[in-house]
């Protein structure tokens, strides 16, 4: 059985039987493409799918499902591969979901064809699931000198260049932070107009402000899932800087964002006796 | 140089307080063009007024060129711009566009009983069809006015209320939900009152404005009071960023409020296709 | 239009380029420009920076007569006093290998801005601007769709110029005096024989009528597309016709800018209103306004002409797959169905 055989029939029994209202997960989209599908009935559970197309970050939909009010969130499945499990755990973390409202379909996952990510990534089976399709594999071997060691070669004055000439093309169209599951804020910074933090015009210099206020506002948070240059549609390399801060991150505090919903994110933590560390 | 989007240079001659967070602006128009675009603007119609540095706003003409060439505004402070406009002092710059919008149909409304009714800042927009109304008395039947807000510190334009209480053929009625130590006026919902004054649908119109809210309320009784949807007028609100039909922003379905509006009738409403 | 016409000309590639460089000397030209995987239209400094066998850029030419952002007016503010001033709008451009989708959007956006009362800033571009078209001889890319919205793939609306694409080289007919004067600047020689041009065929969808968007507006359909959509502005952004626009001043203290930059109706907090009211709450709803804008709402208002060439951007670069084609055949499926289920 593949594994779109056992992610029907599971779905179906998920919703047949109550356990959850919605399952999130892939279905076969219009010209060769896959696309998210929020499946309600058995029907569309006979839908679902998942192959090496299936590149999209489906944690991001389970913040439609926050608690309203007094309301109890609604119980819902999600179809999750490694990266985007760690996005779950990090929403958990950040109390925006309740994870034991999300029966996670973890997918042992084979690596996407052409997303950035997996050419670093060494996740085979998500950190947290609550039940595993697939069969999980090796990790492929470590990739020679690439996009980031480059960049990193440059010296500071030629990265400032590089940087400049990426978002003078780039058109705030905010699907970079749109995709991610852990941009949730009600109103994005860049475009809180009140107080202005930044004027509406689309030009480099502002560019540049959402740009870097979002890679740090993602500092020990970012999964490191790429979605954001995937849907780049101007090709600015985004996830490279988002890549090179978890990397400093990890150099820095030991710490990787999401392999649990437990351990206290560095930037999201304060403990007094740090501040004894201070010289 | 023909360019809707250069505003018009105003000098703020007068802010002073209506109520709470609301406060009243008025504008002389600096230049030439300003005033003749100015000279006959009508009821219903609205301006945006510029703070030099933050934005505009649109706000409701609050005011008749008959009764004053400076401009009128009724403005609440909600937001960067609002807050920019109420901390201007007098004789600062302000910008203003318009007159935009169409108006309430003053003519079709003539020989016949009007019936008024606004709820918070919604009643700066009726002010100049009271005025109107009054400055043309005999072209129109019996006044009914009824002004309501949440608290007796939110009502504006208190100062004319014994104006239009004693003016002919007038009645004028105030509610508020919740009275204070110094009220001893009516309190309970417009809706109450509306139902105690009991106001007759033969050969009238009415006019309501206020929260999106009290809108559909009052709407619902006047409907039941036997209005047809034909005889009942509003002024709508969307969010509007350019007023002259072109930013996109302002649309209910098919209709801009900025250019179709933002006066429309309640048939005009039950055609609408989208939400408001 | 021409009185006598110009006969075509033929020109070679080399030709081509040569009258590129002859337009810079005069006028910013823009033209698509490769940059690794991909094609943007952007004002080019020599003829080799020209990628000629482009099927459409990312970006449409929408910019170029209604930049991202613009300056509306400047103004010195003192306490008591302003002086404002207009910046220069509009210089000489030729937008150069425009496709007949991009080139037709104008018709819709001229309709727009230049209706009254007209709007300055597009007026004084759009009467500086020259459009060199390439004509679609074989289909472009998958997500084509003009026909289906009344256009054609060798149209020629909206052009001063049309080219040909033809035995390695390309004929170049003048539609306009404008064309004519941009043509004579070229080398080439005058056609003995016309070239007819035939129009590739392209995959038919339906265009439902307004009558068939009000059927279905109150569908559940919308509701579920917008759970997957993410809520971005790339459809928006790169549409050639999008227009919706925010207005906004720059600038503290004695020096400010009113600025008009690009907004999308796709966006959260688009029609928030101060009172925190929002008449479109959920993507679903805002979605439906964008599609029922181009095909029900701007239709209505502007005398038939849709807000949508067909150009097929926002199909190939939606994230997540909502695909402007299907949503035409559901709209066209869900009203016949809700038509037979009245009449039944």
């Amino acid at each position: 059985m593949s594994v779109t055989d056992d992610l029907r029939r599971i779905a179906r029994e998920l919703l047949e039987s109550g356990r959850v209202t919605r399952v999130i997960g892939y279905e076969e989209g219009r010209r060769g493409q896959v696309r998210p599908l929020v499946a309600r009935t058995v029907e569309e559970a006979g839908r679902l799918l998942f192959d090496e197309r299936c590149a999209r970050n489906l944690a991001l939909y389970l913040l439609d499902f926050k608690p309203q009010g007094e309301e109890e969130p609604p119980a819902v499945a999600v179809v999750l591969k490694p990266c985007d499990a760690r996005a779950l755990n990090v929403l958990v973390l950040e109390n925006q979901v309740r994870r034991e409202k999300v029966y996670v379909l973890g997918v042992a996952c084979p690596g996407i064809p052409g997303k950035p990510a997996c050419a670093s990534c060494t996740e085979r089976i998500p950190p947290t699931f609550d039940l595993l399709l697939g069969k999980p594999e090796p990790p492929p071997a470590p990739a020679g000198p690439d996009d980031l060691s480059r960049l990193l070669a440059l010296s500071p004055e030629e990265r400032r260049r590089f940087w400049a000439e990426q978002f003078r093309r780039c058109i705030r169209c905010y699907a970079c932070r749109q995709v991610c599951p852990m941009c949730y804020c009600e109103v994005c910074i860049a475009e809180k107009l009140d107080p202005p933090w930044e004027s509406i015009a689309i030009a480099p210099s502002e560019n540049e402000f959402y740009h870097v206020l979002r890679a740090y506002h993602l500092i020990g948070r970012c999964i490191e899932c790429g979605e954001c240059e995937r849907v780049c549609p101007m090709g600015i390399p985004v996830f490279l800087y988002q890549r090179y801060l978890a990397e400093e991150v990890r150099q820095t505090f030991g710490f990787r964002a999401g392999m649990d919903a437990e351990t206290p994110a560095p930037f999201m933590t304060f403990r007094k006796e740090e501040l004894e560390d201070l010289p | 140089m023909n360019n809707p989007f250069w505003p018009y240079v105003g000098t703020l001659t007068e802010v002073r307080d209506l109520a709470v967070g609301i406060k009243l602006l008025r504008v002389r128009l600096e230049d030439e063009a300003g005033r003749r675009a100015f000279a006959d603007y009508r009821p219903g119609q609205f301006a945006f007024l510029s703070a030099f540095g933050v934005g505009e706003v649109p706000f409701g003409l609050a005011g008749t060129p008959a009764r004053s060439p400076e401009l009128e505004f009724a403005v609440a402070r909600v937001g960067t711009v609002t807050s920019a406009l109420h901390g201007l002092e007098e004789g600062a710059p302000v910008g203003v566009r318009g007159p935009m919008g169409n108006s309430f149909p003053m003519e079709d409304f003539r020989g016949r009983n009007l019936v008024i009714i606004g709820g918070g800042i919604g009643f700066a927009p009726l002010r100049p069809v009271i005025h109107y109304v009054l400055d043309h008395r005999a072209d129109y039947g019996h006044l009914t006015i009824l002004a309501a807000a949440r608290a007796p510190n939110l009502l504006v334009f208190r100062e004319e209320y014994d104006e239009w209480a004693a003016a002919p053929d007038t009645e004028f009625h105030v509610t508020v939900d919740v009275g204070d130590e110094t009220w001893t006026g009516n309190v309970g919902l417009v809706t109450e009152l509306q139902a105690q004054v009991s106001p007759s649908p033969e050969n009238a119109v009415a006019i309501t404005c206020g929260p999106p809210i009290m809108i559909k309320f009052v709407t619902q009784l006047l409907q039941k009071q036997g209005f047809a949807p034909e005889q009942i007028y509003t002024t709508l609100e969307m969010k509007m960023k350019c007023g002259l039909g072109k930013c996109g922003r302002c649309n209910v379905g098919e209709r801009y409020v900025c250019v179709d509006g933002p006066v429309f009738s309640q048939a005009q409403i039950l055609q609408f296709i989208d939400a408001f | 239009m021409i009185a006598q016409p110009m006969p075509q000309r033929r020109l070679s590639k080399e030709e081509l380029l040569a009258w590129v460089e002859r337009l810079l000397r005069e006028r910013s030209v823009i033209a698509p420009v490769r940059s690794g995987e991909r094609t943007f239209l952007q004002e080019i400094s020599a003829p080799s920076e020209v990628d000629l066998e482009v099927g459409r850029p990312v970006n449409s030419l929408k910019e170029f007569l209604f930049p991202a952002t613009e300056t509306l007016f400047r103004l010195r503010r003192g306490k008591r006093a302003v002086r404002m001033e207009l910046p220069e709008v509009g210089r000489l451009q030729v937008l150069f290998l425009v496709r007949p989708c991009d080139a037709a959007a104008l018709t819709s956006m001229d309709a727009l801005f230049l209706g009254e009362p007209a709007d300055f800033y597009w007026g004084e571009r759009r009467k500086n601007t020259a459009l060199v078209g390439l004509a679609c001889l074989a289909v472009p890319t998958p997500e084509c769709f003009c026909t289906t919205v009344g256009g054609s793939p060798i149209g020629t609306a909206n052009m001063d110029v049309i080219l040909y694409a033809q035995d390695g080289g390309y004929v170049a007919e003048a539609l306009t005096e404008r064309g004519e004067a941009l043509l004579s600047l070229a080398g080439g020689a005058a056609m003995e024989q016309p070239f007819v041009p035939q129009a590739p065929e392209l995959p038919p969808f339906p265009c439902p009528p307004i009558e068939d968007w009000q059927r279905v507006f109150d569908d559940d359909y919308w509701q579920r597309l917008g759970e997957r959509c993410l809520g971005c502005k790339i459809c928006t952004y790169n549409c050639p016709t999008c227009y919706c626009f925010d207005i906004r001043d720059r600038g503290t203290g004695g020096r400010v800018e009113r600025l008009r930059a690009w907004d999308a109706c796709t966006s959260k907090h688009y029609s928030i209103e101060a009172s925190g009211h929002d008449p479109r709450p959920t993507r679903g709803a805002r979605l439906r306004n964008r599609f029922c804008h181009k095909y029900f709402y701007f239709p209505w208002r502007y005398g038939g002409t849709l807000l949508c060439t067909g150009c097929g951007r926002c199909v190939a670069q939606c994230p997540v797959n909502i695909d402007l084609t299907e949503v035409l055949e559901e709209v066209a499926v869900r009203a016949r169905k809700g038509e037979e289920a009245r009449q039944g």
